[in-house]
């Protein structure tokens, strides 16, 4: 089995994404203390459902971020084959 | 109690000290205890509560044992032995019963120690017992109370107090009489989860209580095994009219007591019906019954009991405008529990929104489902006593300080009454109204 080589690059890229999901899931918290007009104490009370969220969003990105590389290796081969 | 609300409790063995490894020791017990008894709210309304604590913690010392005499060694008085025997200071010196097998049980709890009687008298002529406890068939509480206050002695008797009104208003005046303790066992009095759930009430927790539902469910012919035909009544007392009210002298009691301590009063009428529809034994009283009490305000305590079905087991449901206690269950649930999270919220909101089927036309009615709130404990720690071990605490205690506390014989008084006057509504068929005469001066 050969080595799986993780770049600095791609680490860095990844820990980006994980940064936007989780600020996208503050901000969806801050858009329900105000729509349902709970306690701003949610914004850290509530943390372990924002870190939920975090993590969901991050792997439906990957799962999208996947799909979307293995169509790319998909036509790429396409093309070698003609 | 007046009835203008002036004034408002499984056996255990967890509570000997030697037992390290239980949930709750008897000092845990006491300090519990203490700690709910000694709030504002229930000191001013049940005193006898800290003072109680404060000497039941006081350590054994030879100069102030209680000597006690003890009156019907059956299954509950053998119960109430065996928690006695935990109690520091308390010494059973005596103890009666007319059935030698009853006797002989009794005997051996108290280690052999105890002198043997047959006949409750010559153990009331006793002049080293300071008090008696008298666990026998109703029909005899009445009679045994009496004569046992008259000997000078302080008086702990099992509910009910008796088989009529009139005879639990003459074991109140017998007890002002004679100065000294009456205290009935009505042992959810000194329940921890029983004294959150009044605590919670004064305090408003609740709201305003508007209806109590209660119920005691069995599924059992509530039979004794009778060894010999000619004892069939003396054993199964409970059985038959002429020993017992059956369900409401025995169960009910209880139950309507904590709806009169919740409410702060005692039922001003009564109604309800009764029959023998299953166990058609050759009993007397009847295997399920069902009676409405209406309670100055118009607030009505609903309560019912069989012998045929066991779903529902028993409680009492304190019901009020912002919350219901369940203390049997030890649960009390908020009408408008606090909101989730708002994000929990919003999440539940989406989802909602793709998956849930939607109406083509609005509904005109939607049920009203129980609600689904698991709601949450009266009391944190796991106590498996049902009051019965601090009650006999209790009484050592209130001996050895030989003082009647104002409030607990008037509980189990309107308590008794207000079965017995159930019991008279069902056999009449009839709304009977609180009779003047039996309101306590």
């Amino acid at each position: 089995m050969n080595d799986t080589v993780i770049t600095a690059k791609r680490k860095r890229t990844e820990w980006i994404i994980l940064l936007a999901c989780f600020i996208v899931a503050n901000m969806l918290n801050i858009y329900s203390i105000i729509q349902y007009k709970s306690s701003w104490t949610e914004l850290y009370r509530s943390m372990f459902y924002i870190l939920l969220i975090t993590f969901f969003l991050y792997f439906v990105m990957l799962f999208f971020r996947l799909v979307f590389w293995g169509i790319q290796i998909a036509i790429r081969r396409i093309k070698r084959t003609r | 109690m007046t009835n203008n609300g002036k004034s408002a409790s499984g056996k255990s063995n967890d509570l000997n000290e030697n037992q390290p490894d239980n949930q709750v020791t008897r000092r845990d017990f006491l300090n519990a205890f203490a700690a709910v008894a000694g709030t504002t709210l229930l000191s001013a309304s049940l005193p006898w509560l800290t003072g109680v604590t404060a000497q039941a913690g006081q350590a054994a010392s030879p100069s102030n044992r209680v000597q006690l005499g003890f009156i019907g060694t059956g299954s509950r008085g053998c119960y109430l032995l065996e928690l006695l025997r935990r109690v520091p200071n308390a010494d059973v010196a005596a103890i009666c019963d007319n059935y030698p097998p009853n006797l002989q049980k009794g005997l051996e709890l108290t280690g052999g120690k105890a002198k043997t009687y047959t006949n409750y008298k010559d153990l009331l002529a006793r002049n080293d017992l300071d008090a008696v406890l008298i666990a026998t068939p109703l029909y005899e509480h009445f009679q045994m109370v009496i004569d046992a206050l008259a000997a000078g002695k302080h008086v702990f008797c099992e509910k009910s107090m008796a088989m009529l009104p009139e005879q639990c208003l003459q074991m109140v005046q017998a007890q002002k009489q004679s100065g000294k303790i009456l205290q009935i066992g009505h042992q959810r009095l000194f329940d921890i989860k029983f004294l959150r759930a009044m605590e919670m009430i004064r305090s408003g927790d609740i709201g305003k209580i508007t209806q109590v539902r209660a119920y005691w469910h069995r599924n059992n012919d509530w039979r004794r095994p009778v060894p010999s035909p000619d004892l069939e009544r003396k054993i199964n007392w409970r059985l038959y009219k002429e020993y017992s009210c059956g369900l409401m002298t025995e169960l009910a009691s209880h139950q309507i007591q904590v709806a009169n301590w919740a409410l702060g009063a005692f039922p001003e009428s009564v109604s309800g019906s009764g029959s023998i529809n299953y166990w058609h034994d050759g009993r007397e009283v009847y295997d399920n019954v069902n009676l409405v009490y209406r309670y100055p305000g118009g607030i009505h305590l609903i309560y019912d009991s069989l012998t045929s079905n066991k779903k529902y087991g028993l409680e009492e449901q304190l019901e009020g405008n912002k919350g219901t206690i369940e203390p049997e269950a030890n649960r009390f649930y908020l009408e408008n529990p606090p909101a989730a999270p708002g994000i929990v919220q919003l999440v539940n909101s989406i989802e909602h929104k793709i998956f849930d089927a939607v109406p083509i036309g609005g509904p005109s009615w939607v049920p009203e489902n129980p609600s689904e709130d698991k709601g949450h404990s009266l009391h944190d720690k796991v106590i498996n006593s049902d009051g019965s071990d601090m009650e006999m605490e209790a009484f050592v205690a209130m001996v050895r300080d030989g003082r009647a506390v104002p409030g607990h014989l008037e509980q189990a008084y309107y308590a008794t009454v207000s079965a017995l006057l159930g019991h008279q509504a069902m056999l009449e068929n009839r709304i009977i109204a609180w009779p003047k005469e039996l309101i306590l001066q």
